[in-house]
């Protein structure tokens, strides 16, 4: 049996994902074991980076996974989630802080925009938002799942949600177990570039590792300029790099530990008013080919 | 010339347009009547929830066959959400950039990692 003792606390930060990549290292050369994770010492695992460990998981589907010592919260929590370890046992809905887990096959978009409108913005806490609003963060989630699609060249995206609303924050989590953002701009450059280097380069403007002719590179930019508006926050945790923008500056570090896929959170701030009420109006003859 | 008008809400058989898939469908639609010289209006009306995606793969794929002149001769759009106009506008500058320097873009990405 593999023991991996949970840190103390897993949040939405680097700390947070350098943990679940350290969780990841210890159970990829596993097979055919018992894996259990220990979360005595856990006092905080925030929902949405279960989308993070469920893709650990899925990643070594070969292992049996025995999760134990989970405090009565936290077991409360994952389980409103119908994280998938319970079989999707779920809690009745009262003072839900959570969005659903869920592993989704990447040809089923339409499936999982489905999701997001039961489970994240038709959910029973989240404050009155505007029709915009809803539709800003619905389209930015969705662009970070098509992406992972595209460019992770893998079966499945794994999500979760965390809402705090005291904050009025939502973090909202989506991972795959594909190509990393270093292996897909390693390949494309044919340069040895560092994995926050690699980041950088990908979410900036008009930067694409797509070859071919549907153009591509304008997906991020339109995420970024949303969440600087809206006062939220963007993480990427790929291979061994850290990318996040807040407040729009944005900073890249090493992560202590590689993971071999892609994490995104978003940060959204849900009780935005009219940060994006429109500048200006575009007629649709103003729309020029 | 011929006029065609193409519902995006029958393309993608609904509200959502955001799969790669649906923007191939409509790529294909809209050079099939181009071919014919005919001219295309894109009606979006109904249309609730729009991405990169969707637009890249079937509006800037575009440019990889016509060039901007006979795009603007042939093509025009109605019916979009004012705040998805944005959206079209910077996919269309995109496209164009995009195929402008395809040729480069290798050259560039490797120029741009030279110290590493």
């Amino acid at each position: 049996m593999v023991i991996i003792q949970l840190p103390n606390s897993i949040g939405s930060d680097q700390q947070g994902f350098a943990s679940l990549a350290n969780v990841y290292q210890q159970v990829k050369p596993c097979q055919f074991e018992t894996i259990q994770l220990d979360f005595q010492n856990t006092t905080w695992f925030g929902a949405n980076m279960l989308a993070m460990l469920g893709a650990i998981m899925e990643s070594a589907w070969t292992n049996d996974f025995d999760i134990v010592n989970l405090g009565p919260a936290q077991e409360k929590i994952f389980k409103k989630t119908r994280y998938s370890y319970f079989g999707g046992e779920s809690l009745p809905n009262s003072y839900q802080t959570t969005v659903e887990y869920r592993k989704s096959k990447v040809s089923e978009i339409g499936s999982f925009e489905k999701y997001l409108e039961k489970k994240l913005l038709a959910h029973p806490e989240m404050p009155s938002m505007s029709a915009l609003l809803r539709k800003k963060i619905k389209e930015s989630i969705l662009e970070i799942f098509n992406n992972a699609k595209m460019h992770g060249n893998c079966e499945f995206v794994f999500s979760c949600g965390q809402y705090y609303p005291q904050k009025g924050r939502l973090d909202f989590t989506i991972v795959d177990i594909g190509n990393t953002i270093r292996k897909n701009v390693r390949d494309y450059s044919g340069r040895k570039v560092s994995s926050k280097k690699a980041i950088e380069w990908a979410v900036s403007e008009c930067n694409t590792t797509r070859k071919g002719d549907i153009p591509g590179g304008l997906g991020f930019t339109l995420i970024r300029d949303f969440l600087c508006k809206n006062e939220g926050k963007i993480q990427i945790a790929s291979a061994d790099g850290y990318w996040y923008e807040k407040e729009c500056i944005s900073q890249s570090e090493d992560l202590s530990d590689f993971f071999k896929g892609t994490a995104v959170n978003l940060e959204f701030n849900v009780n935005d008013q009219c940060s994006y009420c429109l500048t200006s109006e575009i007629e649709d003859t103003d729309i020029s080919f | 010339m011929k006029r065609k008008i193409i519902n995006i809400f029958d393309v993608v058989g609904g509200k959502t347009a955001v799969s790669t898939e649906d923007g191939e469908r409509l790529f294909t639609t809209i050079s099939a009547f181009l071919e014919k010289d005919v001219e295309v209006v894109l009606d979006f009306a109904s249309i609730e929830t729009l991405i990169t995606t969707f637009l890249n793969a079937g509006i800037g794929q575009l440019y990889s066959k016509y060039d901007s002149p006979f795009l603007r001769e042939h093509l025009s759009v109605r019916g979009l959400q004012p705040e998805d106009k944005e959206r079209m506008v910077r996919t269309i500058e995109r496209a164009k950039e995009y195929f402008k320097d395809k040729d480069n873009l290798e050259k560039d990405i490797r120029e741009a990692f030279d110290d590493e």
